[in-house]
């Protein structure tokens, strides 16, 4: 590997150590420099870090840097890499591609769609559902109370007509007219909010259909995407806790003084020990951005990683 | 819609299977329930299922529900209070003291 530094000073080897300076170069910069696609554009100005490496292959993503990404990384997903790294594949990977490609279909799709026909669609939120129940329930309290006074009316009328009374029996019977009139509307109100209600409730169901379509390929592909980590745990586990012990005796000879030397079972349960002893394992082309204190140089960290090495100080540093 | 519960192990294989050749009735599937449209079709289906499975089988017939019809405006707007309080912790019986939203006791009693 070749690395130019923003000032035009240039190192090569497979062991390059930036941790004790002179350069401000945080490991996210190095992580960019190494990823960056090796065009053109990168000509030779100044002021960048470029880095000259061959190309970050699979397993690269996730073995690239350490710490890794994740802050407790389980053995699983560091040793899927591991595996991707070597070219494996797992019982599942066709079922999983095909998965993963049905999902990012369905993604896209609905993303034109909510693009597409904003105007036309339905507006199904739970804020228009609501608004269109609370009209149903309003109007069918107005149709009842409504009723109710037309058969009052229609009791007065009769009485007023059984007494005689013809004057009061016009005046009760116009009012009975009038407040007919009103309820056939209302009536009318009511139906047309039931049919609003009913469509929205239609569409909503669809939308719950495709919900429940996509959180079932959505469970599909975690159980799929376990099952492949479940089988690269069990493929390299062996090679893992060798991993492991080896980086216990190399660390105990690394801090002849201070601390207790570690044991495998606690390095087990160290983020950065588990991620050093995947990359071990892995096959990494590209080089391995390191940031961590576990190596006194980075050639060390290279020879045990088999693997070339930037070593540099934590992120910003 | 009908909603069909299923109590055992045989009577939930039989309603996947209808629930897998009778896709048209089927509003939604819920592990070992499922939701039927109401059409006779359905009824004929679920009675079926009733009648081989006996006590394992429950049926219910449910209807929407209108929070504006059935519901007192009270209980509505103690849970939609009690959904914006301010601090998460706050349980109802101390969020709902000293104001006048009903008590979990009193909406208790209360049938809708």
């Amino acid at each position: 590997m070749r690395l130019r530094l923003p000032d035009g000073t240039v190192r090569e080897g497979p062991a390059i150590d930036l941790a004790d300076g002179p350069f401000d170069v945080g490991a996210a910069e190095v992580v960019a420099a190494i990823r960056a696609d090796d065009g053109d554009d990168g000509d030779d100005a100044t002021g960048a870090l470029r880095i000259d490496c061959p190309q970050p292959g699979p397993g690269h993503d996730r073995l690239g840097r350490i710490p890794v990404s994740k802050s407790t990384p389980s053995r699983g997903w560091l040793l899927a890499a591991v595996g991707r790294s070597r070219g494996l594949r797992s019982p599942v990977a066709d079922d999983l591609a095909r998965l993963e490609a049905k999902l990012a279909e369905r993604r896209d799709r609905a993303a034109e769609e909510s693009e597409a026909d904003e105007r036309e669609r339905a507006d199904t939120s739970a804020a228009a559902l609501r608004e269109a129940r609370r009209r149903v329930a309003a109007a069918g309290e107005d149709e009842s109370r409504l009723r109710e006074r037309v058969a009052t009316l229609r009791g007065r009328v009769n009485a007023h007509r059984d007494a005689g009374d013809d004057e009061a029996t016009e005046t009760a019977q116009s009012e009975l007219v009038a407040v007919a009139t009103e309820l056939s509307e209302v009536e009318t109100e009511r139906v047309a909010a039931e049919q609003r209600l009913s469509a929205l409730e239609r569409a909503a169901r669809t939308e719950r259909d495709s919900r429940e379509a996509r959180l079932k390929l959505e469970d599909a592909v975690k159980n799929r995407r376990r099952e492949a980590r479940a089988y690269f745990a069990a493929e390299l586990g062996d090679e893992f806790e060798a991993a492991l012990r080896s980086l216990a005796s190399v660390s105990a000879t690394a801090t002849p003084s201070g601390g207790s030397p570690d044991e495998p079972s606690d390095l087990a349960s160290d983020p950065v020990a588990c991620a050093l002893a995947a990359v071990r394992l892995a096959d990494l082309s590209a080089p391995v951005v390191v940031s961590c204190g576990r190596f006194s140089d980075a050639e060390a960290a290279a020879n045990w990683l088999d693997a070339s090495v930037v070593r540099c100080r934590p992120n910003g540093g | 819609m009908l909603l069909v519960v299923t109590y055992s192990q045989a009577a939930r294989t039989t309603l996947r299977n209808i629930c897998r050749t009778h896709d048209e009735v089927v509003a939604r599937r819920l592990g070992r329930a499922a939701l039927f449209d109401e059409t006779e079709l359905a009824a004929f289906l679920a009675l079926r299922l009733r009648e081989k499975h006996d006590e394992a089988v429950q049926i219910e017939r449910t209807e929407p529900f209108n929070e504006f019809a059935a519901v007192p405006d009270t209980v509505r707007e103690a849970a939609a209070a009690y959904e914006d309080r301010e601090s998460p912790a706050t349980p109802y019986s101390k969020f709902a003291s000293g104001t006048d939203h009903p008590s979990a006791a009193e909406m208790q009693r209360r049938e809708l």
